[in-house]
């Protein structure tokens, strides 16, 4: 037995198979416990028996050891994984079929804001300190098949708040165990919700300066009572404007009707906005709610208030000085609780010369005032409205393979000059996504107005560059941190012109840096 | 044809002969088999040789 043992301690790899007789049956069983192939009765070997130990226990020793090598590589990849997990900024947390954390990353416990290290063991539920909504919703992804991904927002106790992406996997050993990959997002939202704020503002789009001047007027005037008139050409997005401020407002959970002023006879515009009495006029067959009665407790935009016939701008007063309408054919008021927006495209202050608006109107309506300024003086903000339509459209019309707009296309819109401002910026980009076949917008797939103005006068004294477009152009620059091609695009040049730029409004590669 | 070396560990002369012939009885396989008396001379012979497989006699005296 000794010797047994000493040659398996000297030969670990060597199979031993024993020889016995019948008496020590009891120490060979146990050698074999030790590791020994098998053992042979001395009296009882044949030759057959003999070869199929002897070819057995070699290849059960080769199978061993290979075992043994692949557990032994098994054990130190996963010490090698669980390493590298820790050293990443990705969080890892193994989980268990029965929702406990098998194994959590020094990367998770950092990114979930834990100092302890032990968590193996317990509910993930109870570790990740998430609120109970975003728990649910975990749990709810974890019951599907197919990879999932999702933000949580969370606070963990003594840390910054943070935005934590959970990539949910199955783990490939064990269906019914789980992997989450976290990564912090924090940064990235940040970064893009800046970006949001000064790009967007409810619908509308845009960044230079008359338009965050404009969020600025949305977000303190939507917080008064007060009656506002927005002044702007058609197409700036005076109702978009209108909207914005119902929707800041505490009203914002009540209706939010727009009526357009302009093309309505006296009698029928004065119906729509009051109401009427059964008999009142021919056709009124029945009682009728007005706009501003159904609006009661919301807001009402009266767009074209230029157009307003004057009867109607008469009751429109007694409505703002006594809140209360009285509709058609009937003689007792009612009270209304609404907020009036106005909007119009005329000169008002002209119209009260003329005599074709009320002075008193004028002055009640512009207690606030917002103006929207015209496309064309908003050249910088272009290419961002471009590719919000482009992206609006492809994805509306289900066309997705338009992918860009070309430079010489690009030429064309920051050329023209939009006298129908947004409203038609919309609605070419419309027009050429619906032409296009390929995945970049071309010149040819504008609608003939553009193409008949200014682009055919050559490109060289358009695109001189003034002093006004420095700032601009630096600006770009920075915007797509140095990146030319990129800052070409935001600025709606073609690159050729970019470079001209540079030359004409000497600006250095010292400048660039 | 590989040849499969066996070490045999057996003090008992009669038992190795036998062993011995019940290898040689084996058709169509090679072996070589190489004898120690002792784990003493077993260590020598696993020096001086790669084996296969050993046959050890549970019940050998230095044991």
């Amino acid at each position: 037995m000794d010797t047994f043992r000493k040659i398996a301690a000297g030969h670990p790899s060597l199979p031993q198979v024993l020889l016995t007789g019948l008496n020590d049956r009891e120490t060979a069983i146990q050698a074999v416990r030790e590791g020994a192939q098998d053992y042979l009765l001395k009296g009882e070997v044949d030759a057959h028996v003999l070869i199929r130990a002897i070819d057995y226990a070699i290849e059960r020793k080769r199978v061993q050891a290979e075992l043994e090598a692949a557990n032994a590589r098994l054990q130190k990849n996963a010490e090698d994984l669980h390493s590298i997990l820790n050293q990443l900024h990705i969080g890892t947390i193994l989980i268990g079929f029965d929702g406990r954390i098998l194994h959590m990353s020094v990367s998770a416990l950092r990114l979930l804001g834990k100092n302890e290290n032990i968590q193996e063991g317990r509910p993930w539920q109870d570790v990740v300190g998430f609120t109970d909504h975003d728990v649910h919703a975990l749990e709810r992804l974890m019951q599907q098949d197919e990879r999932n991904k999702f933000v949580v927002h969370f606070t963990p106790p003594g840390h910054s708040s943070r935005w934590l992406e959970i990539d949910i996997h199955d783990d490939p050993r064990d269906t019914r165990a789980k992997m989450f990959f976290l990564y912090d997002v924090t940064e990235i939202h940040t970064l893009r919700k800046q970006l949001e704020d000064k790009s967007q503002f409810h619908d509308l789009i845009g960044k230079c300066q008359p338009m965050q001047e404009v969020y600025r007027q949305i977000r303190n005037l939507s917080q008064v009572e007060s009656t506002i008139i927005i002044e702007g050409e058609t197409g700036t997005g005076k109702e978009l404007v209108a909207r914005a401020l119902h929707d800041l407002s505490p009203r914002k959970d009540n209706p939010f009707l727009a009526v357009n002023c302009a093309g309505l006879t006296e009698s029928l515009l004065g119906s729509q906005l009051f109401g009427h009495k059964k008999g009142a006029f021919t056709g009124a067959n029945s009682d009728h709610r007005g706009f501003f009665e159904s609006a009661h407790g919301g807001t009402i935009f009266l767009d074209e208030i230029g157009d307003m016939p004057a009867p109607v701008q008469t009751s429109l007063l007694r409505v703002l000085q006594e809140k209360e309408i009285t509709r058609l054919g009937e003689s007792q008021p009612r009270k209304v609780d609404v907020r009036i927006i106005c909007a119009t495209h005329h000169d008002l202050q002209a119209q009260v010369a003329r005599q074709t608006f009320r002075a008193d109107l004028l002055y009640r309506i512009r207690v606030g005032r917002i103006h929207l300024p015209p496309l064309r003086e908003r050249q910088e903000d272009l290419p961002l409205l471009i590719w919000a339509f482009v992206g609006q459209c492809r994805k509306a019309m289900g066309k997705l393979f338009v992918q860009d707009v070309g430079s010489e296309a690009l030429q064309r819109l920051t050329r023209y000059p939009w006298p129908g401002n947004i409203r038609e910026l919309k609605s070419v980009i419309e027009y050429a996504v619906l032409q296009c076949e390929g995945d970049t917008i071309q010149p040819g797939h504008f609608p003939p107005e553009l193409l008949e103005s200014s682009g055919t006068a050559g490109p060289v004294t358009e695109t001189t560059a003034t002093g006004k477009d420095r700032e601009r152009l630096l600006g770009a620059l920075k915007e797509a941190k140095g990146n030319r091609a990129r800052a070409a695009q935001r600025l709606g040049i073609s690159r050729a012109t970019f470079y001209r730029w540079l030359d004409d409004l000497n600006i250095s590669k010292h400048d660039l840096s | 044809m590989n040849t499969t070396t066996i070490l045999l560990v057996e003090d008992n002369p009669g038992d190795a002969r036998l062993i011995r012939e019940l290898f040689r009885d084996i058709q169509g396989r090679s072996f070589d088999i190489i004898t120690a008396e002792s784990f003493r001379q077993a260590c020598d012979r696993l020096q001086e040789r790669n084996v296969d497989l050993a046959l050890v006699d549970l019940s050998l005296p230095d044991s």
